[in-house]
């Protein structure tokens, strides 16, 4: 019988009939053909070929010639011989097909390029590259973008590439035109105007939220625009702080004994608990919640209730004993307000009587620079 | 599944004999056998092969081995004589 599906083998060494016995136990073999002594061929089966060939070198035989025959090789050949050509013709009819329509936009130049690229995909009126007038598109970038001061479109290939420039603002102009408020009440002891309208003079009292310099200028025609306003004021500014001293205090602190108990729920259902009796006269309570297991199918929630024993005091002192540290108390809340390496010019405080209580206002008078950066 | 040497083999009496090798000489153009175990000899004019207790020469012309499998073996040309050692 003829094989359609073969792969034929020349070789050339000794004691070949050796060989064919072996190689007969594995694979079939067919039309043994001896030319020589040390000369033969034969064929197997097409899908043999790989392991033939293995056995025939390890065998330390010459290969002298190779070849194959049939459908399957047929078709490998044809794979392998115009395949090649066939993703080219195919690849060339695609590419021909596709090369007059616009593939990629691409946006260089500006800070908001992904939004720019977004709306031109959006807006695009054709993808036909032939058909694209790109002044329709620096027209639309022009008038949806306020922040583009330059557009310019070409086609490059298949990709729409625009540059865009963002308008430049100047640096004075730039900027939210909040006016410069005092945070303070205080004295204008110093001003030095950069831009901006002065509201205020060397001298004035000035309350707090007061403004200071407007972010509005009028020009030499008499034209009114918005300024980011600039300017450096030195004022007094006067800070205050208290601290009331009681003659009779009731304190409540913590002895340090407690109670914990322990719910674990699931969907609100108690599922264990530990609960221990409290026998505390006063408490606190802190009570925490928590996942007991880290999974969704399962929502266990372990709760926890600590009670904190707490006990009552009454302390008496007279204000003469804690006068120094009340004062102390007072002056440290007024410099909460103040910010750091500023100048105190003086400090005064003022102790009010009251029943059973006295109240220690301190006032600092420190000198601020305010420009209006923050 | 039905094979013709078997049935054969059933009409001798001793059987232990005839299951050595079988041969089928198809007009002296095509030889069949089976059972041999090995080839000794490869050439155009005599392939000898071995079987359990001898050799069998096949002398001819442009004589191929078609075939070659562990049990069986068909040899092709023209076949002139057969010979059990």
């Amino acid at each position: 019988m003829k094989r359609r599906n073969f792969h034929y083998f020349e070789m050339k060494g000794l004691n070949q009939e050796r060989f064919f016995n072996a190689l007969s136990k594995k694979l079939e073999i067919f039309e043994i053909k001896r030319y020589e002594k040390n000369r033969s061929s034969f064929k197997v089966k097409y899908f043999d070929g790989k392991a033939a060939k293995k056995e025939i070198l390890d065998a330390g035989y010459e290969i002298l010639s190779e070849k194959r025959g049939g459908f399957f090789w047929q078709i490998n050949r044809f794979c392998t011989a115009y395949g090649l050509l066939a993703g080219i013709i195919v690849t060339s009819i695609l590419l021909a097909a596709q090369s007059p329509f616009i593939a990629k936009v691409e946006v260089w130049g500006s800070t908001n390029s992904t939004e720019i690229c977004e709306f031109v995909k959006k807006n695009l009126p054709t993808k036909n590259k032939n058909r694209l007038n790109t002044d329709v598109i620096e027209h639309l970038i022009n008038s949806q973008f306020e922040n583009v001061s330059f557009v310019s479109a070409a086609i490059v290939g298949q990709s729409l590439v625009i540059n865009v420039k963002n308008a430049l603002v100047p640096p004075e102009m730039e900027g939210e035109f909040a006016p410069i408020v005092s945070e303070y009440d205080g004295v204008v002891t110093a001003v030095n105007l950069v831009q901006g309208t002065l509201k205020v003079q060397v001298g004035d009292i000035i309350q707090r939220g007061q403004i200071l310099v407007e972010g509005r200028v009028i020009n030499s025609e008499g034209e009114s625009f918005d300024i980011q306003p600039k300017a450096e004021i030195y004022m007094d500014v006067w800070l205050e702080g208290e601290a009331t001293h009681f003659d009779e205090q009731i304190v409540t602190s913590r002895t340090g004994r407690k109670i914990e108990t322990s719910v674990v729920t699931l969907f609100g259902k108690e599922f264990y608990s530990s609960v221990r009796p409290n026998t505390f006269a006063s408490f606190e309570t802190e009570t925490s919640s928590q996942p007991l297991i880290k999974n969704n199918i399962l929502p266990f929630m372990l709760t926890k209730t600590i009670y904190y024993e707490t006990k009552t005091q009454t302390i008496n002192s007279s204000f003469e004993q804690k006068k120094e540290e009340t004062i102390a108390a007072a002056r440290a809340n007024c410099l909460q307000n103040l910010g750091e390496c500023e100048i105190i010019k003086e400090e005064n405080f003022r102790i009010i009587e009251g029943a059973g209580c006295t109240t220690v206002k301190y006032v600092v008078t420190a000198n601020l620079l305010v420009t209006g950066e923050k | 599944m039905f094979n013709f040497f078997n049935e054969l083999k059933k009409t001798l009496k001793n059987e232990k004999l005839t299951d050595k090798y079988n041969i089928v000489n198809m007009s002296g153009r095509i030889l069949y056998v089976e059972g041999h175990t090995g080839i000794c000899q490869l050439s155009k004019e005599a392939i000898s092969f071995k079987f359990k207790g001898g050799v069998i020469i096949v002398e001819g012309r442009d004589l191929v081995l078609s075939e070659l499998m562990d049990k069986t073996l068909k040899i092709t040309g023209e076949i002139k004589k057969v010979e059990a050692i």
